[in-house]
């Protein structure tokens, strides 16, 4: 499951975005929250988030089965802050996001703000230092 | 929704292939065991390599519960589920009622038959063997040393294939009696490199006061000598009625 704000996310490999070249595992980013959007399923939550630092933006996806927890954690994030965010880079091909439109009537691409995607295992509040 | 399962398989699988061994001073020390990794525990005779894997097995259990296979070379299964019960405050009973997802086999002695039984079980998450010396291979090899690296490669394969953890126990050669220095090293996992090759994390256990009798020290000296993915170090345990505490 997604873990929750209050786990511990290792410092010592924070990236910029601006850094970030090709698919990457277990990447730790801190940058600030500009946009929020989360879509419902039957079971499932998926929100798409953006982030910038000074070097870059980048969009995420935070999905999870449709919990209390995580419905807290959502409501928790807020534009503006600052997060620590940990997780996978990879390419999200054209042929995702033409199936996702097809099911959901959707379109990613109004939603994401670059190629990449951060596929995020966790979050916490960073407090903008 | 097929493309928001797909999106959320590739998220949770990630994020759940992360487990400690539940010990917080090895925990801290060598981080979280992602599955496709290989552990060895190495040790001479009597320093209670088996109940250190019986311990961490039964951690794995308790907190996460994944398949286990456990492969005892060197004790009779009777023997490893009364151990394991000991351990886990659980009757024998309840260990063979399947309270835990462990199976246990004791005449897996080829490493031909565990790859069957692992094609056989897709399931398991964890594979134990106690100890990796007793588990043979072909018989086409001109030297053990190249039977043994075959094994250790194969071994390799099925990690990585059925994404698993495996725990190895592993003798360790004569030549730290021969030494001052009695703490084991990893030249001493034998005449060839292999297993030291495919571990990704090695682990040494040592008791001083084995050696040197007037000792004060009754910890047991967990030495972590080798970590792909974090640090090394020394750190130490209690042992107590067969059950090792932080």
């Amino acid at each position: 499951m997604i873990k929750k704000k209050d786990n511990n996310i290792d410092t010592n490999y924070i990236s910029n975005i601006g850094d970030i070249y090709g698919n990457v595992k277990d990447v730790t980013l801190k940058a600030k929250l500009i946009t929020i959007r989360v879509f419902e399923f039957t079971d499932t939550i998926m929100c798409i988030l953006n982030f910038y630092d000074n070097t870059g933006k980048i969009s995420s996806f935070l999905i999870n089965d449709k919990d209390a927890d995580f419905k807290n954690l959502i409501k928790s994030l807020t534009v503006d802050n600052t997060y620590l965010v940990k997780g996978n880079i990879t390419d999200i091909d054209e042929d995702y996001i033409s199936d996702f439109k097809k099911e959901t009537n959707a379109n990613l691409e109004d939603y994401l703000i670059s190629g990449k995607v951060f596929l995020i295992k966790a979050i916490k509040e960073s407090g903008g230092e | 929704m097929a493309t928001i399962e797909k999106l959320k398989d590739i998220v949770l699988e990630n994020d759940s292939a992360s487990y400690n061994l539940g010990y917080k001073n090895i925990d801290n020390l060598i981080g979280e065991i992602k599955s496709n990794t290989i552990i060895t525990i190495g040790a001479r005779p009597g320093m209670g390599k088996t109940s250190f894997l019986n311990n961490v097995i039964i951690n794995l259990l308790n907190n996460y519960n994944l398949p286990t296979l456990y492969i005892s070379l060197d004790s009779s299964k009777e023997k490893l589920i009364s151990d394991l019960a000991s351990i886990s405050n659980k009757s024998v009973k309840e260990l063979q009622n399947n309270d835990y997802n462990l199976y246990i086999s004791a005449n897996c002695f080829n490493i031909s038959d565990l790859e069957k039984l692992l094609e056989e079980n897709e399931d398991i998450k964890v594979l134990a063997i106690d100890y990796i010396q007793l588990l043979s291979g072909k018989n086409t090899f001109t030297s053990m040393a190249d039977s043994y690296s075959d094994i250790l490669s194969r071994l390799k394969v099925m990690a990585e294939k059925y994404k698993l953890i495996i725990l190895l126990t592993s003798q360790l050669s004569r030549n730290v009696e021969l030494r001052m220095d009695k703490e084991p090293q990893i030249k001493d996992l034998g005449k060839t490199s292999a297993l030291e090759e495919i571990s990704d994390i090695i682990m040494f256990l040592y008791h001083e006061d084995y050696y040197i009798k007037e000792s004060k020290n009754k910890l047991t000296e967990v030495i972590v000598a080798k970590n792909r993915y974090g640090k090394t170090g020394i750190t130490y345990l209690n042992y107590k009625e067969n059950k090792y505490i932080d």
